[in-house]
């Protein structure tokens, strides 16, 4: 896979694959292209060379379906400052199956939200935003997570809370792709660790 | 078929519910509509028959000027926000998304205009046959305002300077939606028959939603990627 952002090559030569249960933690320096592989994975951006499969199929030949199983928490939260959590939460819901409200407070409540899922996020702090997009993980129920910088603003519960729904995600049989400068505490039987300036 | 009819009927729903939240959205555009018509009162002077003439144009191209300077309410925050990104990634297809998306941006940004323009209209003094002409015209011609100007919004969204260049792109679009909408009122205005340029206007208006809402939904992807 190779990717460019304007004139510039980030990377060409990228060659990995996941299986389900695998944990891939993408790191790197800053600028190393961690944000830009993780939206060529979604298919927001296409690879300049190369290809991306999912099943052994080229994700741009049935993108819908691919994203349907992909949940992207990226650098932008997703998170209307407007709307409270719960509003948030619902909207990223209806977007997809729809889940029920319970189903979203009870979300709410694993990420410790549940005293605050009414007021609007804009009073919140940067960790509580931050939980508020990762309660997604948990309403929408798709093999493959892509996260970019989940523990950013988190405190050490909620990174805990983080890493523990990664690594069940893992144990389900799931994908995470993780780009974080942080070590995680996982087993390294099931974390893939993809250096990007080693390329 | 339903998923996607439901995942539309949120976007709007949300969008409605974040206007309400940022009323200055909503209510900044129609105070400027006010003033520019007023500014147009006190440049020409109210009693001069030149007046009666020009008035009826001049609603409209305050409502034009109005409709440009509130597109970035209509994608901008979603962009920052990455609201834009879980549209895009979502199962449904991202032009019903957008097409939601502009709906409710006409709800909320041209349906309180057109209730304004009545207000203003009346105490303008406009013959009861102009200010029909007038709700007609805006009713067929409104939807066409934020269609292209979803298209616009979505091309520029995020650059820098996007305003400017926004408006530049729509204004010139906005010619025929205005050549006729002008017509009609003034034909109204000498009691002529205006169905004709009301059946144009609502040609444009079909043309309009069946292609902009696929045109700003490639722009988005274009803008994101």
């Amino acid at each position: 896979m190779q990717c460019e952002r304007g004139e510039k090559t980030i990377f060409d030569d990228l060659n990995f694959s996941a299986q389900a249960n695998d944990i891939v933690q993408l790191q790197g320096s800053n600028g190393s292209g961690k944000t830009s592989l993780l939206r060529l994975l979604c298919g927001l951006a296409r690879p300049v060379g190369g290809t991306i499969c999912w099943n052994s199929a080229d994700i741009h030949t049935d993108l819908r379906a691919y994203q349907a199983a992909i949940t992207y928490v990226g650098h932008r939260r997703g998170v209307c400052a407007d709307l409270s959590p719960l509003e948030n939460l619902q909207f990223a819901c209806d977007l997809d199956r729809g889940t029920s409200l319970q189903c979203c407070r009870d979300a709410l409540h694993i990420v410790g939200l549940s005293e605050v899922e009414n007021n609007p996020t804009r009073f919140l702090s940067a960790g509580q935003v931050q939980r508020t997009a990762l309660a997604r993980l948990l309403v929408r129920d798709t093999p493959i997570w892509c996260l970019d910088e989940p523990f950013t603003a988190l405190d050490r519960a909620g990174r805990e809370v983080v890493e523990h729904l990664i690594r069940s995600r893992a144990l389900s049989g799931g994908i995470s792709i993780v780009a974080t400068h942080q070590a995680m505490s996982l087993d390294k039987s099931l974390l893939k660790i993809l250096d990007l300036d080693a390329l | 078929m339903n998923s996607a009819i439901r995942s539309a009927s949120a976007v709007t729903a949300r969008d409605l519910r974040r206007f309400v939240r940022r009323q200055q959205d909503v209510v900044q555009p129609l105070v400027f509509f006010v003033i520019v018509i007023t500014l147009l009162g006190l440049a020409i002077g109210p009693e001069s028959t030149i007046f009666a003439q020009i008035a009826p144009a001049g609603v409209w191209i305050a409502v034009l000027l109005a409709t440009t300077i509130n597109l970035d309410s209509m994608f901008l925050s979603d962009y920052q926000d990455g609201t834009i990104e879980l549209l895009v990634l979502s199962a449904t297809p991202l032009p019903v998304l957008v097409a939601a998306k502009i709906l409710a941006h006409w709800l909320a940004s041209a349906c309180p205009q057109i209730v304004i323009s009545v207000f203003v209209a009346t105490i303008l003094g406009f013959e009861s046959t102009v200010i029909g002409a007038l709700v007609l015209t805006l009713l067929l011609g409104s939807p066409i305002l934020s269609l292209i100007g979803g298209v616009a919004s979505a091309l520029t969204v995020g650059l820098r300077g996007g305003a400017m260049l926004q408006a530049l792109i729509i204004l010139p679009l906005y010619m025929p939606t205005l050549i006729f909408a002008t017509a009609a009122m003034h034909n109204a205005a000498l009691e002529l028959p205006i169905d004709a340029e009301l059946y144009f206007l609502a040609g444009l208006a079909v043309l309009a939603a069946t292609l902009a809402p696929f045109a700003a939904a490639a722009a988005l992807r274009i803008r994101l990627s």
